[in-house]
């Protein structure tokens, strides 16, 4: 098999472990069994980075299991041997599951603004493992990683 | 009067060295702006005065000092520097005071990984508010009323 062939099957693997909902990283999860294993799986610290073009945005937010969070954003530019760095902005949450959705809402923020008074985010939970959770927003439908920092 | 110190740009020369910038900011992630003091309504500050704002944030920091400050892991075979930008302009804020404004930006270069010079920026930036605080008046950009006139 060519190398081409085997980065195209990859691919496709990859794309179907996040984008089916039904098909979780260890299989047989049924409707909520997913949002069951997030709940059991998630409190402690977890680090995600999105990248778009030369932005990247990085968060860590820390789970508790009474359902209350919090953590940090901060966007940087990167161009060559170049960056810009926002400030870091903080927030506290909190957290519950309907389902197999992973809801966040009251989130408060350091800097006024930031985030839309009343808005609830929610993401549909997609794989759980012990050390990496996949989700995808639901509004937006970008997928991304969660992975725990230790 | 917009000034701006050119320094910058000795930072991109090193080969194998990545720079960062980051505005001075307060722990909620708000950039501010430091009053110059003793600058008439309508007037321009000194150059001399701008300076004497730089060399109050960049107290102490000497490239023996960034590296066990910023880079521990570099001492004795990597290098630092540090120097600080700005945009200078008569503005006024929300309490109705005219004010003559700098906003700092810190610039950092060093022979370290990009993540790493990212991360230094900012908390140099966080230093330096907690030294601005101390010695001028520093306004959070939420208190400014309108884009400063330069």
């Amino acid at each position: 098999m060519t190398r081409r062939g085997l980065t195209l099957l990859a691919a496709a693997w990859l794309a179907a472990g996040l984008g089916s909902c039904s098909l979780p990283a260890d299989g047989g999860a049924g409707s909520g069994d997913l949002g069951r294993r997030f709940t059991a799986t998630v409190p402690g610290t977890w680090y995600t980075e999105m990248r778009e073009g030369r932005l990247i945005g990085t968060s860590e937010k820390t789970f508790r299991a009474d359902g209350s969070a919090e953590g940090f954003i901060q966007a940087k530019q990167r161009s060559g041997g170049f960056s810009f760095v926002m400030p870091t902005i903080t927030f506290r949450s909190k957290w519950r599951v309907e389902g197999d959705i992973y809801l966040s809402y009251d989130v408060k923020g350091s800097q006024p603004g930031i985030f839309e008074p009343g808005k609830v985010f929610r993401d549909r939970i997609l794989s759980v493992s012990q050390d990496r959770i996949v989700c995808k927003e639901v509004e937006s439908g970008e997928v991304y990683t969660m992975v725990r920092k230790r | 009067m917009r000034h701006v110190i050119i320094s910058l740009l000795g930072l991109f020369l090193a080969a194998c060295a990545h720079t960062a910038v980051a505005p001075v900011s307060s722990p909620s992630g708000e950039a501010v702006v430091i009053q110059i003091p003793g600058v008439p309504k309508g007037g321009k500050p000194k150059a001399s005065q701008v300076m004497a704002i730089d060399e109050m944030l960049l107290e102490g920091m000497t490239p023996d000092t960034l590296i066990w400050r910023y880079f521990p892991e570099l001492e004795g075979k990597g290098s630092a520097e540090a120097t600080v930008v700005g945009l200078v302009g008569e503005t006024k804020t929300k309490g109705g005071e005219t004010i003559c404004a700098y906003l700092p930006i810190v610039g950092v270069r060093a022979t370290a990984p990009a993540a790493r010079v990212e991360e230094a920026a900012a908390r140099m930036g966080a230093d330096m508010y907690r030294k601005a605080k101390k010695n001028a008046k520093v306004y959070p950009l939420s208190q400014i009323a309108d884009k400063p006139k330069s």
